[in-house]
């Protein structure tokens, strides 16, 4: 967006007048005019139109009005992609805000909406912030203020650095959104501490104390009102229960079921005392029968006895002298058999000396024949080891020293070399016989074989069959010679070792050898067959036949053999085994008879004995016949005391009640009374102490407290969730800003700097300015590699740099596609010469692409600035 | 002077020549609840206000039932609010109704002070004028000559019958009106306590003239012979009416009663809504819904705001309110169905741009996003209000 053109009517100094400022171009435009001449009056003009709402009245729009007051009319035309737009807007009377496209002159909006045109334009969206560059230099301090601000505006102008900080601040909220996030932090440090506790001594935590204490006190009084409840509700339980007690009718019902009880017992007790004594004479009478009874008894078993063991005796007496006459023969054979035995084991003890004396004998007569096979042996064997001792002397005088041997057979093998040699150098003559019936060919008496090459070694005469002689003279050469000579003397050393080894020639030498090997084959014969003969040695083999020779000496003649005295011995042993088992039963014979007699006399003497103790028992001479008869008689007549005492007895056991249901009827009535009577007493002082109890508390008004305190309690729950809906708004708020001021940093501090940069350069060269990371303001500016802070610069400085930084807002919007004007109201007032025509290098620098309005009373100085001139002229408002 | 109304009217002297009641005039009230605490309410001021207001209502209804020329109050439960209430409580109740010895009370144990509390009425029998009469037991009073009450009192907090069916086959004599006095709710409104309810045709199935009622807060009529007085002095914004107590003559045996309601509450409990919508003056709505001024000192107010405004004018209607609180015992709102709707405009008041505005922008999509939970939109939205606070005030 670009301003064309500025027109405004009845505004402050201006009044009841309009002047305009037409055709303003892209680039630098400067309106240079002297003080009061109404530059602030556009400027403020301008502002208000695009930040004031049609319907405002105060305010801005007031210090719009002159002292005669009357509608305020601004105008202005705008370029933007869309075309020249024309935005008008009057307050006060008749107020209006219209909005026409000046290319057809047609209204494209008007009043609310055309305000909202125009702030669409300005804002270049929600969160841009175009509108600052509108502000009026110095007095941007939190935005918009403009009452007091207004007052102290020269000040404030002097103030570069306020500027500089509105500028940021609007764009990253800046102070007003850390007095915003002060105040936010500072009602919520009231409630929690960092840790998101309740503060200490603050209305959360006072709030959660009163809850708190509400809450045990609700709990102690519910409880104390339950007790009290519980207490009315059992004290009326119990006199309910002790009126059912007491009732007169209860009472009495269990009086008298007490008394009937007693009475009943009393008479029942008697008719028991009564029985008991019946029953006592019937045992007694049981008694006696029994005893009757028992008496008859045992005097006819024992008669009965007397006959059984009379009897018993006579054939115990009978079968003991079978027994005895039995055990008087079993001794005597024992003793046979005894001595018997006795007999069989001396003959045993003959027969086995006697197979050992045989023994003796045979092996006497065994030494005898081994001793002769041993001495035979020893004499083969020694035979054997003298053979052997001789072929090994043989041996030892007929072995030849190898070492000469192999020497000699080298030399021989050297001499035929040598042979060969000569035969090879030497001439040789061959005979090929084409006619099989023709003559022959001799040398020194021998035919020369068809196709055989003979040597020539010397001179030779060949006689020819048929022809004649041919004498063939081999020539001697150098080889020959050599040849001949080493020959020679290796003949000589062959014929030396000959001469010291004994032989006369190397096959005298293989001769010798055979012999040695056949002795050495002797040698090992004789070896093996004395080993074979005397395995442990000629010695032990010596011993051995001395040992047999010993025993010869010491063997009996005249022995038995061994066969007949085994026989003789086992014969003995046989004997002596049978006589031993004869002699063994008859022992185990006379034992039995011996058990068996003393059986029958015990039997005997206890029968005896028996007979003896009944008849003592029955008496002598007693007639036992009458006796049974009176023992018979005194049994029936205790039997029928018995049955009469037993009759009378079951007549008053029939009669008698059982005591036991008495008694148990009886205690149930006396407990019923005595409960009853426990109980009252029980609940007449359970009763009396809720009484006291009760009184005590009912008084109190426990339950008007508690009603009171439960009210509390939820007034004081629901103003804990008060402050806790607060907390979560405050944390909630504190979060939303934070995030978005940092959000703010990031998007709009280093495009800044970075914008900012080059402008610097045009301005100080190689100054470098610092901003402060937290406060997003200039904090120092380096030059020459001096550090000053922005505190300390000179006021001329302070300002370059902040309109610097506003051109760089500037750039950095027009690039984002968002270009406004930015108006420079008397700005640059300390900058000397030639920092201004630096700083307008700079001007011109950005108004490539943004379009630059410099209201200025520096006439002269701002000659230089270049660009368009603007110039204000009359204007008459539209109807 | 009471006597004398007493005496021409031939009731409450219990005459031995005139057997059959003509006329009967009576004020029946209940649920006086003396004692009640009201812990609820945040100032120990208007607390002690209002109990005592309950305590007042005795003087008020002993000049009632002088100026109605009725005989007998009779209070049909829950005259005080707890079993075990405090001795100045019970006394100084006894002591005012013991003023005029010429009309007589009859309190009737109901289901806050029923007959488990038998130290209260063991406590009242010993105290209480004779003026008073304390039906305990569920058989005939004659109250006046030819007048029978027929009382059912609470034997517990909660009885599991109906108290009121022994009324069907108490005998009276011939020609006696016949009184009911209940405490209850003829209907259910749990689940559990349909054992507890009075049967509504009480009155016709046991012949009364008159059934009095109490346990409703409020008002009713059952039917031309069965009333429920309501309590003679609100204590919650559940009932519209104004408290007021029964005035009931009833000119013979089988007779239709007259009954007339007299207010008697001195309290306004006032639960209303203000709808809003944008545009229109929401202080201009919040004016015409108060009071007139002279009636909001004896005012609680509650004000359920809903409907939609833009945050200025929530801020105007907050300064109207707040303006206001001071005027009445009690005026407490509920923003929880009111919009903020915020505009363009409203977040340029917070700021134009930069971290503030967008801030703002961040809280107003939380506040409407329809993805969060209504406690997330609800903080968004009061955290949106709040830095609107804030940027106004820094403004």
């Amino acid at each position: 967006m670009k301003l064309r053109a500025i027109r405004l009517h009845n505004v402050r100094r201006f009044t009841d007048r309009g002047i305009s400022i037409e055709n303003i171009n892209d680039g630098v435009n400067v309106l240079a005019a002297a003080n009061e001449f109404g530059k602030s009056t556009i400027f403020d003009a301008v502002h208000a139109l695009f930040f004031q709402g049609h319907k405002g009245r105060a305010g801005p729009i007031k210090l719009l009005q002159p002292y005669s007051k009357g509608p305020v009319t601004v105008e202005v035309d705008i370029e933007t992609g869309d075309g020249i737009f024309r935005l008008r807007k009057r307050w006060m009377s008749s107020a209006r805000s219209q909005v026409f496209d000046t290319s057809s002159n047609r209204l494209v909006a008007q009043a609310d909406e055309a305000d909202q045109w125009i702030n669409a334009k300005i804002r270049g969206g929600a969160t841009g912030p175009a509108g600052l560059l509108w502000v009026q230099q110095g007095i941007v301090e939190m935005g918009r203020a403009r009452g007091a601000a207004a007052e102290t505006e020269k000040s404030a102008r002097e103030d570069v650095l306020t500027s500089v900080a509105g500028e940021i601040e609007v764009l990253t909220g800046g102070r007003r959104t850390t007095q915003v996030l002060a105040k936010c932090q500072a009602d919520l440090d009231a409630l929690i501490t960092g840790t998101g506790k309740a503060r200490k001594g603050g209305a959360y935590a006072a709030a959660l104390e009163e809850f708190d204490s509400l809450e045990a006190q609700a709990e102690d009084l519910t409880k104390r009102v339950g007790d009290l409840r519980n207490d009315l509700d059992r004290r009326a339980t119990e006199r309910k229960r002790l009126a059912e007690l007491q009732a007169p009718e209860a009472l009495a019902n269990d009086s008298k079921a007490l008394e009937e009880a007693d009475t009943a017992l009393k008479i029942a007790e008697a008719q028991v005392g009564e029985l008991d004594r019946a029953t006592l004479s019937e045992n007694l009478a049981r008694q006696e029968r029994e005893g009757a009874k028992e008496k008859l008894e045992r005097f006819k078993s024992a008669r009965a006895s007397v006959d059984d063991l009379q009897k018993a005796i006579v054939e115990e007496e009978t079968a003991r002298e079978k027994i005895a006459s039995a055990h008087t023969k079993a001794k005597a054979d024992e003793g046979k058999a005894t001595a018997a035995v006795r007999e069989c084991r001396d003959k045993l003890l003959r027969a086995e000396a006697n197979l050992v004396a045989a023994n003796d004998a045979l092996q006497a007569r065994d030494a005898v024949q081994r001793l002769e096979a041993c001495k035979k042996t020893f004499a083969d064997a020694d035979v054997a080891n003298r053979t052997a001792e001789t072929a090994q002397a043989k041996v030892n005088a007929l072995t030849l020293p190898t070492a000469k041997i192999d020497a000699l057979k080298k030399l021989d093998v050297r001499i035929e070399t040598l042979k060969a040699e000569m035969r090879a150098s030497s001439m040789s003559v061959r005979a090929d016989y084409l006619n099989p019936d023709g003559g022959v060919i001799r040398a020194n008496g021998s035919t020369l074989t068809d196709g055989i090459e003979v040597a020539v070694e010397r001179a030779t005469q060949f006689e020819i069959e048929g022809i004649g002689t041919l004498t063939i003279s081999p020539g001697i050469g150098d080889r020959t010679v050599d040849l001949d000579r080493e020959l020679s003397a290796i003949s000589e050393q062959r014929t030396m070792i000959l001469s010291e080894l004994g032989v006369p020639s190397l096959a005298a030498v293989h001769a010798q050898q055979v012999v040695v090997a056949e002795h050495v084959g002797e040698i090992e014969r004789s070896k093996a067959r004395r080993d074979a003969l005397a395995p442990e040695g000629l010695d032990v083999l010596r011993a051995e036949v001395e040992r047999l020779s010993a025993k010869v000496i010491d063997a009996p003649t005249d022995a038995k053999t061994v066969e007949e005295c085994t026989l003789q011995r086992d014969a003995a042993r046989q004997s002596r085994n049978e006589a031993e088992d004869m002699a063994a039963s008859a022992s185990a014979a006379f034992a039995e008879r011996d058990r068996k007699l003393t059986v029958a006399e015990t039997n005997l003497r206890h029968s005896k004995e028996r007979l003896s103790r009944v008849t003592a028992e029955l008496g002598d001479g007693v007639d036992l016949g009458a006796e049974e008869k009176l023992l018979t008689e005194a049994f029936a007549k205790k039997s029928n005391t018995f049955d009469q005492a037993h009759r009378a007895a079951e007549t008053l056991r029939q009669s008698t009640p059982d005591l036991a249901n008495l008694k148990a009827v009886q205690k149930r009535a006396a407990s019923v009374v005595e409960r009853t009577r426990e109980e009252a007493q029980k609940l007449t002082g359970a009763i009396r102490e809720l009484n006291g109890s009760i009184g005590a508390r009912a008084n109190e008004g426990i339950e008007e407290e508690l009603a009171a305190t439960l009210g509390h309690q939820d007034r004081a729950k629901q103003r804990v969730g008060e402050i806790e809906t607060e907390v979560a708004t405050l944390r909630r708020l504190y979060d939303v800003l934070t995030d978005a001021k940092a959000e703010a940093k990031e998007h709009f501090f280093e495009p800044v700097v970075q914008e900012l940069k080059p402008l610097l350069g045009i301005v100080f060269g190689d100054a470098k300015v610092t901003f402060s990371e937290e406060t997003l303001l200039p904090t120092a500016v380096e030059r020459g590699g001096d550090v000053e802070s922005f505190d300390v610069l000179s006021g001329g400085m302070r300002e370059q740099i902040t309109v610097l930084t506003r051109l760089a807002f500037a750039r950095l919007l027009a690039r984002d596609g968002r270009t406004v004007p930015v108006i420079l109201d008397d700005a640059l007032i300390y900058a000397d010469d030639e920092r201004i025509e630096r700083m307008f290098d700079a001007l011109h620098r950005q108004a490539e692409d943004l379009q630059i309005l410099v209201f200025t009373c520096r006439q002269r100085a701002f000659q230089r600035l270049g660009g368009q001139t603007l110039s204000m002229q009359e204007w008459t408002p539209e109807a | 002077m009471r006597g004398l109304f007493a005496l021409l009217l031939g009731v409450g002297l219990g005459s031995p020549l005139r057997k059959r009641a003509s006329v009967f005039r009576f004020i029946h009230s209940s649920d006086l609840h003396l004692g009640k605490p009201f812990g609820q309410i945040p100032d120990d001021h208007v607390r002690g206000r209002l109990v005592e207001a309950r305590f007042q209502k005795i003087d008020v209804l002993l000049d009632l039932a002088e100026q109605k020329g009725a005989s007998h109050i009779l209070l049909a439960g829950d005259t005080f609010d707890a079993e075990t209430p405090s001795p100045a409580t019970r006394r100084q109740a006894v002591g005012a109704m013991g003023r005029d010895q010429g009309i007589k009370w009859v309190i009737l144990p109901g289901n806050h002070d029923s007959l488990a509390a038998d130290e209260l009425w063991r406590n009242l029998s010993d105290e209480a004028p004779k003026n008073v009469i304390l039906a305990l037991k569920p058989e005939p009073i004659e109250l006046a000559t030819g007048v029978t009450l027929l009382p059912a009192p609470c034997p517990a907090r909660r009885a599991g019958r109906d108290l009121s069916a022994w009324m069907d086959d108490a005998a009276t004599p011939e020609g006696h009106l016949r009184i009911g006095l209940a405490h209850g709710g003829v209907r259910s409104f749990s689940e559990d306590g349909a054992a507890d309810v009075l049967s509504p045709d009480r009155a016709s199935c046991a012949r009364l003239d008159y059934l009095a009622l109490g346990d409703w807060h409020g008002q009713v009529r059952v039917d031309p012979h069965t009333w429920y007085s309501g309590a003679p002095e609100a204590d919650q914004f559940k009932h519209a009416k104004q408290a007021s107590a029964l005035s009931v003559t009833i000119d013979g045996a089988g007779q239709q009663p007259q009954v007339d309601a007299v207010e008697t509450g001195q309290f306004h409990w006032i639960a209303d809504t203000l709808n809003l919508t944008p545009g229109a003056d929401p202080v201009a709505q919040l004016n015409d819904l108060l009071p007139p001024d002279v009636e909001r000192r004896n005012a609680l107010m509650h004000i359920a705001l809903s409907g939609r405004v833009k945050p200025a004018d929530r801020a105007a209607l907050m300064t109207g309110l707040s303006d206001a609180e001071p005027d009445f015992a009690r005026l407490v709102w509920r923003e929880r169905d009111l919009v903020v709707e915020y505009e363009v405009d409203d977040l340029d008041r917070i700021d134009q741009a930069g971290v503030l505005r967008s801030a703002a922008a961040t809280l107003y999509g939380q506040a409407n996003d329809p993805e969060s939970s209504a406690e997330d939109r609800t903080i968004a939205r009061n955290a949106l209000n709040r830095l609107y606070s804030y940027a106004v005030e820094l403004t």
